[in-house]
This record gives structure tokens, sequence and C-alpha cells, in this order.
């Protein structure tokens, strides 16, 4: 037996392990949004007048640059109203400046599953290895970036040549441009509506996600912050696939959240007729331009809000 | 020793559900005594189906209750609500049931003796590395290797490494990397091609292949480390002539469980018809057709609530019975499949695969839309757009891997049975590493074990 476990220790294990380690290290050096954010709050929070959470509508929709008051984007791709509450409760002692929380109601936001259950799950380690976050500390798969083996990404890593930050200066998503998107884009708004449907009786799902919302409210409350909630503008094609009764629960509540609490706005620009052709990047995305144009007509609304 | 399996079993058993340690503590206990008092009371046969009834009664209530309230509800009209327990399945109630009541069978019939030793016995029912999902063992195998003191053995437990890395290669890279595709295309088979669909058929072929007997693999292999050996429950299944070659290479242990518990005792292959009979050739025939059905039928049963199943079961003896009727049952017995038998090896492979959509869609009202949808058009309508996706790309080269191994290693016991044959080290751990490797790369979203259910 002395000579199985020697031989297995040494031929096996402890290359493999120290295999891992190298690729672990090497991957960690590797620029990414998670930890470029993290860095800036950490950095500039306290500067913060407008702090934008939510998944990829409002990563890629949402330019901060283009308002007046001084804001950062700190929404991610597939980032569901679990992680947003995190990353509000982390920050917002942080921020005294705060004066808004934008936080994305897309048709799918409270029909969503938390992020650990969606196909993007490997971004769950991002949270807390950058953002410290504590929910998965003891979870291998969401606490290694080598956990799963990439030769390719741990090479260009080593080589010095893999750059994971999609991100511009204040957080917004920069690589959905309208100069590279494909020339079906259109053809995406009924397979990304089909994907966004609960088929289900969702009711026990909406709950969930509603109360996570409100958790976000009572913060802003409790901080003085006023919340916006907004559904972004999308095309056509993904519009007329929604389902009216999904799509009504969400508007529904924005609606009613807005009517009963004084520090709550809702923005229900989904089909607002500012946005053309020109301003998306596939059925459901803004582009750059449409991102700029939904910040400027965002900060006309914050500027111009009198409560 | 037998502490500390049971232990670990427990322990690892409980990670699950801790509450459901205590059925498999019943369990075992009600057949340690049952086997005690089969032996040492006047009425064996009663304590017997004391057992049996004990043992069936916890499978019925966890497992078909609400399979046959829901099916009385449907075939009535009434509503089943506030009849239906909706209880967790218990993980693996079947096998270790199976195994529990191999024993008091086999204590009722002589073959065995029973055991005094209630450890070793609890050893038997719960032993980790098989307890899930097999191979369901007989006690005649595996008790007496708990009873007495097994030593270590270096050539024994590197084989079993071997076996359990060629398991678990075969369980998280090919038949997860297959579950991707075949998940997304089951769940939207309406609105796909014939070839996405042909192709899925395929590839739950490999995927069921892989994930089944990748844990038998696992199993057997890590058993080895602590002396054990466990029977073989695969044996290159897809390299089968014909059906009744498949279903002796295919889940041996439950195949062979139902033969000699259910499928002998009511007379198998070779009733023994009454003198009186006016026609004993018809009433010989009505027999083996009775019998094939009801082993089929209950083996399709066993694997689930769910007409699938027991429709999977009856397509499958409707397969098997024109070869145990015309006496061609045994024509591959003991030998494998060469390069020659190929033609007949595939057309094995299509009536199985077929079989496999029965097993594997939602619900029955599934099946013959599925097969209509994959029939209608051309298959390679749709193939050419399958096969661009990366996880069908990769799930057809590590298949293809697994073949060229399995069909070299065909008479041996694992796929990585030739690796011992390789005198350079380095070559051999060359290989090791790039199997840890892909495991690593691709095993990363594991799948639940689809046998686990069951």
């Amino acid at each position: 037996m002395k000579r199985f476990l020697t031989r297995t220790l040494t031929l096996i294990v402890l290359p493999l392990a120290s295999l891992f380690g190298v690729c672990e290290y090497l991957l960690r050096q590797v620029d990414n949004d998670y930890r470029y954010k993290a860095t800036w709050m950490d950095r500039n929070s306290e500067t913060v007048e407008v702090y934008c959470l939510g998944s990829s509508h409002t990563y890629f929709g949402f330019e901060p640059s283009c308002l007046s008051l001084r804001a950062f984007n700190a929404a991610h791709v597939a980032q569901g109203l679990k992680y947003d509450v995190f990353l509000l409760n982390k920050y917002i002692g942080r921020m005294p400046s705060l004066r808004y929380v934008i936080l994305p109601m897309s048709y799918f936001s409270l029909t969503n599953y938390d992020l650990e259950q969606d196909t993007e799950n490997w971004r769950v380690k991002k949270y807390t290895l950058y953002y410290d976050c504590p929910y998965h500390r003891f979870t291998p798969k969401y606490v290694f970036e080598s956990y799963a083996f990439d030769p390719v990404r741990t090479i260009k890593a080593a080589l010095g040549r893999e750059d994971e930050r999609y991100c511009n200066e204040l957080g917004r998503g920069s690589h959905y441009l309208l100069e590279q998107r494909a020339a079906d884009w259109k053809a995406s708004g009924p397979e990304a509506a089909l994907r966004h449907r609960r088929e289900r009786d969702s009711q026990d799902l909406i709950d969930y996600n509603i109360k996570y919302v409100e958790e976000i409210r009572r913060l802003c409350h409790s901080h003085g912050v006023t919340l916006v909630l907004i559904t972004l503008p999308a095309y056509a094609t993904y519009r007329d696939n929604l389902d009216a009764r999904q799509l009504s629960v969400v508007t529904g509540y924005c609606a009613a959240s807005d009517s009963s609490h004084d520090d709550v706005i809702y923005l229900n620009w989904l089909n607002h007729p500012s946005f053309g052709d020109a301003d998306f990047f596939d059925a459901d995305h803004l582009n750059q331009y449409g991102a700029e144009r939904l910040s400027h007509m965002l900060d006309s609304v914050l500027t111009s809000s009198v409560r | 020793m037998n502490y500390i399996i049971v232990a670990i079993s427990y322990a690892l058993y409980s990670l699950w559900d801790w509450r459901f340690l205590f059925l498999i503590a019943f369990t075992s206990l009600c057949s340690w005594a049952s086997g005690l008092l089969i032996v040492r009371s006047h009425r064996p046969k009663l304590w017997l189906v004391v057992n049996v009834t004990v043992n069936l009664g916890i499978l019925g209530v966890f497992k078909y209750y609400d399979f046959f309230v829901r099916s009385f509800a449907t075939l009535t009209g009434i509503s089943p609500d506030g009849m239906l327990l909706n209880l967790i399945l218990p993980v693996g109630i079947s096998f270790y049931t199976f195994q529990a009541l191999s024993y008091t069978i086999d204590v009722y019939r002589g073959t065995i003796r029973p055991t005094t030793d209630i450890v070793a016995f609890f050893a038997f029912v719960s032993f980790f590395p098989q307890l899930v999902a097999g191979p369901i063992e007989r006690a005649s195998n595996l008790l007496p290797q708990f009873l007495s003191r097994r030593r270590f053995c270096y050539g024994e437990a590197v084989d079993g490494m071997r076996q359990a890395l060629w398991g678990l290669f075969k369980k998280a890279v090919i038949a997860d990397t297959c579950a991707t595709f075949v998940n997304f295309v089951f769940d939207r088979y309406e609105t796909l091609g014939s070839g996405y669909l042909l192709l899925a058929a395929v590839l739950f072929s490999f995927q069921i292949y892989g994930d089944f007997s990748g844990y038998s693999d696992i199993a057997i292999g890590v058993s080895k480390l602590f002396g054990i050996h466990l029977s073989r429950n695969f044996n290159v299944p897809y390299f089968s002539r014909d059906i009744t070659e498949f279903w002796r290479r295919w889940h041996i242990s439950l195949t062979t469980w139902f033969r000699d518990y259910v499928y002998i005792p009511l007379g198998g292959s070779r009733p023994v018809i009454s003198p009186d009979s006016r026609h004993p050739e018809l009433h010989r025939r009505l027999i083996i057709i009775r019998n094939t059905m009801v082993i089929f039928l209950l083996s399709g049963f066993w694997h689930g609530a769910n007409w699938t199943f027991i429709c999977w079961g009856l397509f499958n003896a409707l397969l098997f019975l024109p070869f145990i009727l015309t006496g061609r049952n045994r024509r591959h017995v003991g030998d494998n499949a060469t390069l020659s038998d190929l033609p007949s090896v595939i057309l094995t492979f299509v009536c199985v695969t077929v079989g496999w959509i029965l097993f594997r869609v939602e619900s029955i009202a599934d099946f013959l839309p599925y097969c209509q949808q994959m029939l209608t058009h051309s298959p390679i309508s749709g193939m050419g757009e399958a096969l661009i996706r990366a996880d069908v790309r990769n799930s057809l080269i590590f298949i293809a891997v697994m073949t060229i191994a399995e069909w070299k290693t065909r008479t041996c016991r694992h796929g990585l049975s030739f690796v011992s044959g390789i005198p350079h080290t380095w070559l051999r751990f060359a290989i090791y590493y790039v199997l840890i490797l892909l495991i690593w790369k691709y095993g990363t979203t594991p799948q639940t074990f689809i046998y686990f259910q069951f």
C-alpha cells in the first residue's frame, strides 16, 4: 500500500496540484470587468452619485459619461437581482454622494432564476474572487478560476495576451458596436424572447425576485437614495414575441412601486419611439449609440426630477 | 474495516438526505433478521414472504404509489389531489432493495447460509461505491468478501484506479458532453430538423451508456482499492450482434437478477408442460411469451413509474421474442463480435437506439411525434447545422475514442486494460494525464447520473 500511495502522490497528485496552482495563478493575473469594477469602486465610490446595477441590458445600454451627475455602471452580463443586492449592500455605505440607483426591470427580471442555475454560472466565481462575495466561499466551482481546465486561455494568460476586460472606464460594456452587429440581428428577437420566457407557473419565482427588489428599495430608502426602475428599449422583433402576461407582471409591479413610494421612479421605455434600427446591437441590446441616447434621456429625467 | 465501510457509506448517503439512512438501516435490519429467521424458525416461507413484502412495500410506496394513483385517476376521471403522497424518491432505493432481496431469497433457497455478522451485512447492503447505482450484487458474491479478511493488492489497486479513471472519462467527458446536445434537442424537438433528432437519438445511446457503465466502472474500480471485487455490469453492449446478446451485455446485474429470481422460477425458456396438454408446443410457446413479457415489463417498471419505461420494456420484449421463439437466442454466447459482424452490430444498435428514444422522451405521447419528426425529412436536414456545434463535434470525437478503445479491449474487463501491456511508464502516464486533463476540461459541469433516479 505504501508503494501505491507514494506513486499515486508523486506521479499523479503532486504534478496535477502543481499544474492547477500554476493555472490558477496565471488566470488570476488576467484583467477582467469584475476586477476592474471592484478596484474602481474601492478607489472612487465616494464620488458616485448614480449607481447602475443590472444585467447585460444596462451593461451595454447605460453610458455613465453621458450623465451630468457622476455615474458608474456596475452591471455585468447575467447579473441577476441576487447579485444586485449583494453589490448595493457592499457599496452603499461607501457612497456618501449617492443620489440615484438605477435598476433595470427587464421582461425576465421577476422570473429569472439565480445566476447559479443559469448557463452563465461560471460568472459566480468572479463575485467570490473579485468582490469577495461570501455566498460560495467553500464551493470549489465558485472559487477557482481554473476549476475547468482551459489550456488555450491559460497559455494566452501566460504569454500576457489574455485580456477579459470589455468595459470602458465607467463600466459600460463597449464591445456591442453598431459596426460589428450581425447582418440578421433582427432575427435574434424571437429566440431571445423565447429564452426569457417562463412556461410554467412562476409565482414562487416572482415572489422570490420581488423580495430582492424590495430589499434594494429598502436599502435605497434607508440611505435617502431614489431608486430608478427602468425597462430598456427593445426592438420590435423582441417586443412582439413577449408574453403579455409575463411582461405585465414586471410593468405592473414597477408601476405600483412608483405610485406607492415617493422615492421610486419607473420608466417604461420598452416601446420608446426615439430608438430606431441604428440604436440596437441585437433585438434586446442597445449598441453604443443607443446607450448614449438612453443615457442622455435618463440624464434629463434625473436632472429634472423634483422628487 | 467493515465498521469503517458502513460509516463512510452512511456518511456519504447522508450528504444527500440523512433521513433516508433510517430506510437503508431498516431494510438491512429486516433482511438480516429474515435471513436468520428463515433458517432458525419452522416457517421459513413465512419469513421470506414477510421480508419480500416489506422490501417491495417500501419500494412500492416510495416509487410507485403516486404513479398508480395518477393512472387510476386518469382512468376513472377522478381528481388525484389529496391521495398523492408526493414523496421524495430515495436515491438508489431500487438497487439496494434488490440487493437485500437477493440475500433472503438465496438463504431461503439454501444457496447461501445466513450471516450473524450484522456489521458485515450492513456493509454488504450499503457499500458506498455501488450503493446508489449498482451493480446489484448477489450476497453469494459480495457478502463472503465482507466476512473474510481482505488484503491490499498493488496490482489490483492500480487496475482499479485505471478502471475508475476510464469510468470517469465515460461519465464526465462522453455522457455529460452528449447530455448538453441531447437535452437541447429533446426539450424542443418539434422545432428542429430530422438531422438534429437523429443525432440526438444516437448521442443519447452513448450518453446513457457512458453515464451508467461509467458509474459501474468507477464503482468496480474504487471497490478494488478496498480489496472488494464487484461483478461486471457492462460488457461492451454496443458490439452485440443481436438483441439477446445485447441483454446479456447490458446492465448484467439487473438482467441476471430478473433471470434468476423471476424468469427461471416462471419456467424460463424451457417450461415444464403438463403431459395432459392437448397442444404442448403452443402451450410452451405461450408460456415463453408470457415469461419474456413479464421480465421485460418488470425491468421497464423497475426503472421508474412512468409509461415510457414500461413501453421501453415492451418494445425490447417484442424485439427479443422472435429470437427466443425460434431458439436463436444463444447464437452469440461466449464469443465477441469481429469486423465481419459489423452489419448485425449496426442493426442491433439501431434497434436499441429506437428503444432509447422511448426511454428518454418526457412522456409516451412524445414518442411518435419525435419519430415522425425524425423520419419526415431527409436525415441530412439540419445535420450540417448540428455538426457545427462544439458539443456535438466533441461528443463524436470522444465517442470515436471510446469505441476504438473498447473494441480493442472487448475481451478485457475495461477500456483501459490495454495500458497494463504498455512497457513504457512514461507512455502509460501520458495516457492517464490526457484522460485526467480531458475530465478536468470537460467534466466540470456535471450532470446527475441518470440511474440515480432509479
